[in-house]
């Protein structure tokens, strides 16, 4: 069974056409990245998702419920982040919580529990009792996060769940999103940050001017495109020589390097990286301190598409 | 995965209502028109001894008077617990937050609505136990006219809340909702009551105007309409009491309409 389905959905604003037929399909499990420029359709998808707003034309289903029709049965298993999160700023995160929690039916008892640890997971647990009104924004966004894991949906459906975080914080997000993918929740993420959906999502949807203009596995993409990258740092600078050698490597489609830093422009799958990474080792000599698939790849593909469409 | 119960409507209702209280609780605004309340009763009660000024011979005289801060009193009450129950969620985006759960906007509505229709309840109940109290103590007597008063102040509170969560659930902007609905109740209606009533037109149909019922009721007019001729002089001054029959139905159709209204249009809105 499909988690989401998207079938011809079209969304006016007056004249303005946000939304362009969109037809897309995520599986039950799956971590989809949806990508595209500002302005592309992206929170228009989302918010008819979330009920926000109605399709001019259409139909969105959410494991099997329309959304328009079925809005409770279809929120029911959704979780959440539309926009950057904006609370009461009177209530604590405790209260907040507690509040949505409710209107979810979830008992009291478990209901606390839950709240401890999804405050713990997003690592609010010292602001339980603080007014939302002192939060600074990064700290509404991790609020955002436990809201929308607190009633352990099904569907997850994040509107740029990162934004206005620290480092620590976006890798922080990254993991809670991996663990929620190794849950067998369905992961509907929309970002800017492609190394963010490079790290968790197993697929992207692209979109640009309402129309899904792509929608695939990454590896996919990057093997049609031939925009997979390798990024090796060694010990030492490769010499000439080795240099040579790493171009000879089959599936080493261009190779750069820059002091202790090699790039390759890579086609091939994960048994083909392991055999590159064993050459790399025992025929070129290399000493490698890190050796790992680039963002850049999918950094290009969205770019390619988004110029191509342009 | 945990059981989730399912939930009513009615319990839905309920949590909205109490932590939209919560919400008047915190903000101060139950205080605010708390202290608005104690003090125009401890005005009306200490100005006219302060001033060697005796109270009315009559308690239903001292009632009226007191309770003409009553339309006053609802209308503030509705513009500081209605004006921005529905436009806030959409002009501060808490609404991102809150609409993506399983509950039905008109449940939202109807648990706002209650809150503050049990936070105005209070205040103006408050009033008119003072006023109860006071009379029992200045008069040694009970006016059985109060219970009917405040059944009539409870009507336009309903109106006046209805017609204030309309314009909330239309406009944009809380202030400009809050302030739309004060102004209109406060100034435009009484402006417009004003004019219809020099060109000797009963304006029946205006909340305001039916809220006059509330005092009223304490001593009733004999007639319906007086007209009175200024000597040597084409003006004529038009006075008319509103029926309380028709204003009931007035302020009872104001309430409904204007809930329905809130309802369709909260429940087409987008939060775009």
């Amino acid at each position: 069974m499909e988690a989401i389905v998207i079938e011809d959905l079209t969304k006016y604003y007056g004249n303005i056409l946000a939304l362009d037929n969109l037809n897309l399909k995520i599986s039950r499990g799956h971590c989809v990245g949806f990508l595209g420029p500002n302005g592309a359709g992206k929170s228009t998808t989302i918010k008819i998702l979330c009920n926000l707003i109605r399709p001019t034309h259409g139909k969105a289903y959410v494991l099997g419920f329309d959304v328009s029709v079925e809005a409770q049965n279809a929120l029911r298993s959704i979780g959440a982040i539309v926009e950057v999160p904006e609370f009461y700023l009177y209530l604590t995160p405790e209260e907040m919580l507690s509040y949505l929690g409710k209107l979810r039916g979830i008992s009291s008892a478990v209901l606390k529990e839950r709240i401890t640890k999804v405050l713990e997971l997003v690592r609010l647990q010292e602001w339980v009792n603080i007014k939302i009104g002192k939060f600074s924004r990064g700290m509404k966004q991790r609020l955002g996060i436990a809201q929308a894991i607190l009633h352990d949906p099904t569907v997850l459906i994040l509107d740029e769940p990162a934004l206005g975080l620290d480092p620590r914080g976006m890798y922080e997000i990254r993991e809670i999103i991996k663990n929620l993918v190794k849950e067998g929740k369905t992961i509907f993420l929309a970002s800017h940050m492609l190394h963010e959906v490079r790290e968790v999502c197993d697929s992207v949807a692209l979109i640009n001017k309402g129309k899904l203009i792509a929608c695939n596995s990454v590896e996919n993409l990057e093997k049609i495109f031939h925009v997979q990258q390798i990024e090796i740092e060694t010990l030492s600078p490769a010499n000439k020589q080795q240099a040579k050698k790493i171009s000879r490597f089959e599936a080493a489609k261009q190779v750069s390097i820059h002091e202790n830093k090699i790039t390759v422009e890579f086609e091939g799958n994960e048994t083909k990286r392991a055999e590159f990474l064993n050459f790399l080792v025992n025929n070129v000599k290399l000493q490698i301190i890190s050796f790992r698939s680039s963002s850049k790849g999918l950094e290009e593909i969205y770019l390619r598409f988004v110029k191509e469409v342009s | 995965m945990f059981k989730k119960k399912e939930n009513t409507d009615l319990k839905q209702i309920g949590i909205v209502m109490r932590y939209e209280l919560l919400k008047h609780l915190r903000r101060r605004r139950l205080i605010a028109v708390l202290a608005i309340t104690l003090i125009v009763s401890s005005l009306q009660l200490a100005v006219p001894p302060a001033f060697n000024i005796a109270y009315p011979e009559e308690p239903k005289s001292f009632a009226e008077s007191f309770l003409s801060f009553v339309h006053l009193l609802v209308i503030i009450c509705g513009a500081f617990f209605a004006g921005d129950a529905i436009a806030s969620e959409f002009e501060q985006k808490t609404g991102y937050i809150l609409f993506p759960n399983p509950v039905k906007r008109v449940v939202l509505v109807a648990g706002k609505f209650l809150a503050a229709v049990i936070s105005v309840f209070l205040m103006v109940g408050l009033y008119y136990a003072i006023c109860f109290l006071s009379i029992l103590t200045i008069y040694g007597v009970t006016l059985n006219q109060l219970v009917h008063s405040f059944a009539y102040a409870f009507l336009f509170l309903l109106g006046v809340l209805g017609l204030t969560f309309l314009f909330s659930s239309l406009l944009k902007g809380s202030m400009g909702a809050t302030l739309l609905s004060f102004f209109m109740l406060f100034m435009i209606l009484p402006i417009m009551e004003g004019v219809l009533t020099i060109t000797g037109n009963e304006p029946w149909y205006s909340i305001t105007y039916s809220s006059q019922i509330i005092t009223e009721v304490i001593n009733p007019s004999s007639v319906r309409v007086e007209k009175i001729v200024v000597k040597d002089s084409p003006i004529t001054v038009w006075v008319f009491h509103p029926d309380f029959l028709t204003s009931t139905v007035v302020l009872l159709t104001y309430f409904i309409a204007t809930l329905v209204l809130t309802l369709l249009i909260i429940d087409r809105k987008e939060m775009v």
